[in-house]
């Protein structure tokens, strides 16, 4: 993928409201960012905005990793195609009966959501495979095609097949699909035993239906953007697992892309943590809808392997363990029948947005509330109206009987505990102790709570990227290649010969085409984990392993992990439930040149402003005008065109090689 | 009154949520039986430090309100608790049935007691007469299981192990037991660890103070909405079909007083106590009441003291609601937790039809098995209990196939139950037809078909498989649930196939293998003239 011409990188981030692109260039070391508007009704016009935006010719794109939440909005706003499902004689009704569960106890109204594929659409076929494996009703070819001939009729554009304990046998599923790509080659098909090979039918029937459901609609916009792009296999796709996908792969599997854009994000902490010498970090991405933490521990992020799109509609795939919560700059504030204050998770998001953006929303947000304490600004190119910020906090400030700044700081004590308390749940609740960590907040209102969040956790550090507001497009160019496979085992530890498990993820290794890898700046390496739990237990924890590690050492390591998260240690038998192998390969390294970094002084305010709570006026600082070595002491604001940052009294600053800003909090060690 | 800002009363309330969240977390993640693990058939609650509930997580409504029994109980029989304390209990008349064990952890923050975290979950076999619980014709309570009195389990931090081995010495799957219990007691670990942190960041006071206020904060709004009901006196009747040995049935009679303050549940003119297990304790009936009453006036509000505090139940002595000593009240979490709360709604369907749902299918069709597992020569025990169908309301059908009163239970994998029993499940699918017609239908109840591979002894406690769920503002009622079985080609009910007096009431039937046991549950009344 590169040669001499071919120097750039670029990485391109579609999200609700913005396209964020980032342009690296091999040759230079430089860096080229830009942020356009989306066309959500036809993504691809956004993509190529972009490009145009930085004027990089596609003859000189070594690399291109695009992040797209196409597949999560197909599923959220049901806008997927016409498709159907066959299972096992018995359980056609799968995805209506879901897990029979509700999220209130109490409450009478609550009605279930809507499964991907209608009732009428999902069609039964006879056979059965059983829980040791023994097939008990072998597959009819005949009788499946008479089933996929009156399917075909119906006028679907794909069917996802999904059978009884494929996951420990994929034969009958096969011979469905071959008799599906014979009666009806035009149709997609996705079957269980490929798209998910793990037990428990609901999820793996609703994953694998995720997948058909999404992927006519996401082939159709591969296929579009390669089109208008004019080079045949440029555009790659962020898997939710934070790895580079060739389009054919996200065609063949979209169900990967849930989770592409917020990905991105964490990726880029990764990168920004090798940059700077780092392995401990939590990245906080506050945007204007929602707050998602990841934690990178010694390097690398966890990933779990499930992720539930909306309730009840769960995806099983690989996905970096992102903690989202509904909070962020848009979340509306709100008094409940108790008197309480809420916020969110509602929000008003860009459109109409904030009162403050004098777009017509009147509802108060946590963006007015930062406005009205002084820690945002109005300037020339994102214009704030401070009138209006004051009328909707004021409604809440009148509630309590308070003064507005008062009540403004409430809602920005209120929110901030509501993120350190996501934040604590992916450190210290997992045994990680946060002193340990540095903060990397990026996203439009992180730069604001940053500071609070590292204070309220004990965090002692906080390292503002380069380029936060296009953070996860950065971190889509320094993906990494990655391919992922697992397989239901379902076996006690002390059952397998020695030398099973090595066998096993050989075997496992052999569904990964290494062909994908040819991009790549060496071959791949493989990483493999375990899923575990005692032999009676219901849930299992992913353990990372070698496939030539010894039952005591497998069994070791699983209790440690138990002991960590449950603080239990039982000593029962060990039950190897699914084992999972990732092929990564590393792109070139980007080599991003520091610069020197020399003692200086910080340059002067461009003007001062009013923070609530604090006697003296605080200096605003542009950002623009900071270099390396650079230093600021708290109270201060550092400007960005779209974002501000907040280094409170009692903090300091600096500004390293790479002029990413490097804020000690109070309390901190010094940097 | 508290004296924190409202800002930092939010703030602990958010707090104590979460840490109610990650107690049903840590359970289901580290528990053994599918019961735990897949059902979500436990429930975690804070109290504070005099027994009152300050916040409860999703879970089972009839669990955490039984809760206030129990921890009553508690704070009587320990009034000095130290750090490091465990307290265990499953006495039915302090709580639910016996099955449900109850662990209570004295909260200490920098030495203060500041409360207890409490997780309460049902063990899948307890000893007692039939594996698994669920002797539909057991007629003393000490055949229901084994009864824990309220016990010391850790001493300080140390764990008393007679109690233990005592306990374990007395049920048939001590192993899962032992599981199950730890992830219980984890649980609340967790959750004192929780409240720590809260403390250091905000002060032991403030926690404190801030569980009361979250206390304060649901009897405001409860008393708000109370406004939107009107004020007056309603009744309703409705009944337990047949006791299992008798076809005599058993009137459940309420009349509610609702007034600006909340509610007076009147429970006179009910039955007496039946001599087997379809009775109620009064703690868990007034647990189900709790739940009618939450879902009746605003479902949203956290329930805690606030509102308990505003609802007084009363019913005359060993009634079917109020059941004492030796009466068995195994059905008392799955018959009467569903029956007394709809009974309560039906007292308002022409005062306020749009705030309740018709009849559901309404029993938690408990049923369980014994058997040889012939893949591994093991014994095994399952329970389970079913999803059915939804009343309708006046803004929609009723859900098909929910687990339904006042719980987010979910069904087990049928992949895992069979790898875990000797069964073949040949169906799982939404019953057909059997939701209540009406301008909104009912929602439909399952079906279930258990191919049995290996003989396997049987336990039943269910209901309303004679009395239908109702109809609600002239919609139709459901169809009643029904328990079958298919051997040798014919199909028929298990209470005609072994001559019994009830559809839905028995112990240990000797299913061969082969037989095919059929579980239909009902469907929901339909709402408004079709």
């Amino acid at each position: 993928m590169t040669s001499q011409t071919k120097t750039k990188r670029v990485g391109i981030d579609i999200g609700g409201t913005f396209t964020d692109i980032v342009v690296f260039d091999e040759a230079t070391g430089e860096v080229v960012r830009s942020k356009t508007p989306s066309t959500p009704e036809a993504p691809e016009e956004g993509f190529l905005a972009a490009l145009a935006a930085v004027g990089v010719p596609v003859e000189e794109i070594g690399t291109l990793v695009h992040g797209t939440t196409i597949v999560t909005n197909l599923i959220l706003e049901r806008k997927g195609v016409r498709t159907a499902l066959i299972t096992t004689r018995g359980f056609r009704d799968v995805l209506e009966i879901m897990r029979a569960t509700r999220p209130l106890p109490y409450d009478l109204g609550w009605r279930r959501p809507v499964p991907l594929i209608p009732r009428e659409f999902c069609f039964e076929v006879d056979e059965r495979i059983m829980a040791d494996g023994t097939i008990e009703t072998p597959i009819d070819p005949e009788a499946v095609a008479a089933v996929v001939d009156g399917i075909v009729a119906l006028g679907v554009e794909g069917i996802a097949v999904s059978l009884m304990h494929a996951y420990l046998d994929d034969r009958h599923e096969k011979v469905v699909e071959a008799v599906i790509r014979e009666r009806a080659p035009h149709l997609a098909v996705s079957i269980s035993s490929r798209i998910c090979r793990e037990i428990r039918e609901y999820e793996r029937a609703n994953t694998t239906v995720a997948n058909i459901y999404s992927m006519p609609r996401v082939r159709r916009y591969v296929d579009a953007l390669a089109g208008r792009v004019g080079v045949p296999g440029l555009v790659n796709y962020l898997s939710s697992e934070g790895g580079i996908q060739a389009g054919a792969e996200a065609a063949e599997r979209p169900v990967t892309l849930c989770v592409s854009g917020p990905a991105g994000g964490v990726l880029g902490g990764a990168f920004l943590g090798e940059q700077i010498g780092r392995r401990n970090l939590v990245t906080v991405d506050m945007g204007g809808t929602s707050f998602d933490v990841a934690v990178i521990r010694d390097g690398r992020f966890d990933i779990k392997n499930t992720f539930e799109v909306e309730w009840g509609i769960p995806v099983k795939t690989p996905t970096i363990d992102i903690k989202t919560i509904g909070a962020g700059g848009g979340s509306i504030v709100w008094i409940d029948a108790g008197g309480a204050l809420r916020v969110g998770p509602h929000s008003a998001g860009a459109d109409p947005g904030p009162a403050c953006y004098g777009r017509g929303g009147t509802e108060c947000t946590v963006t007015d509330a930062n406005l009205v304490l002084g820690l945002i600004h109005p300037n020339p190119a994102f214009p704030l109206d401070i009138e209006r910020a004051r009328a909707a906090v004021g409604r809440i400030a009148d509630h309590f009987g308070v003064p507005i700044e008062e009540a403004a700081e409430g809602i920005y004590r209120v929110v901030n505990a509501a993120m350190a308390t996501a934040i604590r749940q992916m450190t210290v609740e997992k045994g990680i102790d946060p002193r340990d960590f540095a903060l990397v907040p990026f996203g439009g209102a992180g730069g604001q709570h940053a500071a609070m969040l590292a204070e309220e956790v004990g965090i002692p550090e906080i390292v503002v990227p380069n380029m936060p507001s296009v953070f996860s497009a950065f971190g889509m160019v320094s993906a990494p290649l990655k391919i992922s496979r697992a397989r239901t085992i379902l076996k006690p530890l002390a059952a397998l010969e020695p030398g099973a498990i090595a066998a096993f993820f050989d075997d496992l290794a052999g569904e990964i085409d290494p062909d994908a890898f040819a991009g790549a700046s060496g071959p791949p390496r493989y990483e493999f984990s375990l899923d575990l739990r005692y032999v009676k237990q219901a849930h299992e924890i992913s353990v990372v392993v070698e496939p030539d590690w010894p039952a005591e050492r497998i069994v070791a390591a699983f209790e440690d992990r138990h002991f960590t998260l449950y603080g239990t240690r039982h000593g029962h038998p060990v039950m190897v439930v699914t084992g999972r192998i990732t092929a990564i390969a590393d792109m070139p390294p980007l080599e991003i040149r520091p610069e020197t970094e020399t003692d200086r002084p910080a340059p002067p305010a461009e003007r001062t402003t009013a923070v609530a709570g604090l006697a003296e006026p605080v200096a605003i600082i542009d950002r623009q005008g900071l270099r390396p070595g650079m230093r600021l002491a708290g109270p201060c604001l550092v400007e960005e065109v779209d974002t501000t940052f907040y280094v409170p009294p009692g903090a300091s600053a600096r500004v390293d090689p790479f002029r990413n800003l490097i804020i000690t909090v109070k309390g901190g060690a010094s940097a | 009154m508290s004296g924190l800002d409202p800002f930092t009363q939010q703030i602990i309330r958010n707090h104590l949520f979460s840490t109610t969240d990650e107690m049903i977390q840590t359970t289901v993640l580290t528990a053994y039986s599918p019961t735990f693990a897949e059902g979500f058939d436990f429930s975690c609650a804070l109290f504070d430090t005099v027994g009152k509930m300050v916040m409860q997580s999703r879970g089972v409504g009839v669990h955490l309100g039984s809760l206030v029994g129990a921890m009553q109980a508690v704070v009587k029989r320990f009034p000095e608790p130290k750090p490091g304390d465990v307290f265990i209990t499953n006495n039915p008349y302090l709580a639910t049935h016996q099955s449900d064990v109850v662990v209570a952890r004295p909260m200490f923050c920098e030495g203060t007691h500041v409360g207890y975290a409490v997780n309460i979950g049902h063990w899948t076999d307890i000893g007692g007469m039939s594996a698994g619980g669920c002797a539909g014709t057991s007629t003393h309570v000490v055949q229901d299981g084994l009864i824990i009195p309220l016990s010391r389990l850790y001493s300080e931090g140390v764990l008393v192990e007679g109690t233990r081995d005592f306990i374990l010495a007395n049920v048939r799957l001590p192993e899962d037991d032992w599981g199950d219990l730890m992830s219980q007691v984890s649980a609340t670990a967790i959750a004192e660890n929780r409240i720590r942190s809260l403390a250091a960041r905000y002060g032991v006071a403030a926690v404190i103070d801030g569980m009361e206020a979250a206390i304060d904060y649901s009897r405001a709004r409860f008393l708000a909405a109370l406004k939107d009901i009107p004020d007056g006196v309603y009744e309703a009747e409705d009944a337990i079909e047949d006791d299992g040995l008798t076809d005599k049935t058993y009137p459940i009679r309420v009349k509610v007083t609702k007034s600006a303050e909340g509610f007076l549940l009147d429970f006179a003119g009910t039955a007496g106590q039946a001599p087997t297990p379809v009775n109620a304790t009064f703690t868990s009936a007034r647990a189900a009441a709790y739940a009618a009453i939450v879902a009746l006036v605003d479902p949203t509000i956290p329930v805690n003291a606030g509102i308990f505090d505003q609802v007084e139940m009363v019913a005359p002595p060993r009634s079917i609601v109020s059941a004492e000593w030796p009466a068995p009240v195994y059905g008392c979490t799955f018959e009467m937790a569903k029956r007394v709360p709809e009974t309560i709604l039906k007292a308002f369907a022409d005062v306020v039809p749009e705030r309740i749902g018709a009849g559901s299918h309404a029993s938690g069709n408990n049923l369980a098995g014994r058997a040889f597992d012939p893949r591994s020569g093991e014994e095994v025990v399952w329970y389970n209990y079913y999803e059915g169908g939804q009343g309708a309301t006046a803004a929609g059908i009723g859900n098909d196939a929910v687990y339904f009163w006042g719980e987010t239970s979910m069904n087990q994998p049928i992949e895992v139950w069979e790898h875990k029993y000797p069964v073949l499940v040949d169906r799982y699918a939404i019953r057909d037809g059997s939701g209540g017609a009406g301008r909104n239908r009912g929602g439909h109840g399952t079906v279930h078909e258990y191919r049995l591979l290996a003989d396997h002894y049987l336990s039943g406690l269910g209901d309303r498989h004679r009395i239908a769920p109702w109809g609600l503002a002239g919609g139709a009622p459901g169809t009643p649930n029904r328990w079958s079985i298919r051997r040798d080609g014919v199909t028929e009910e298990v209470g005609t196939v072994y001559g019994l007096k009830s559809p839905s009431k028995f112990y240990n039937l000797h299913l061969p293998a082969g037989d095919v046991l059929i579980i239909e549950t009902g469907g929901g009344g339909g709402y408004g003239a079709p």
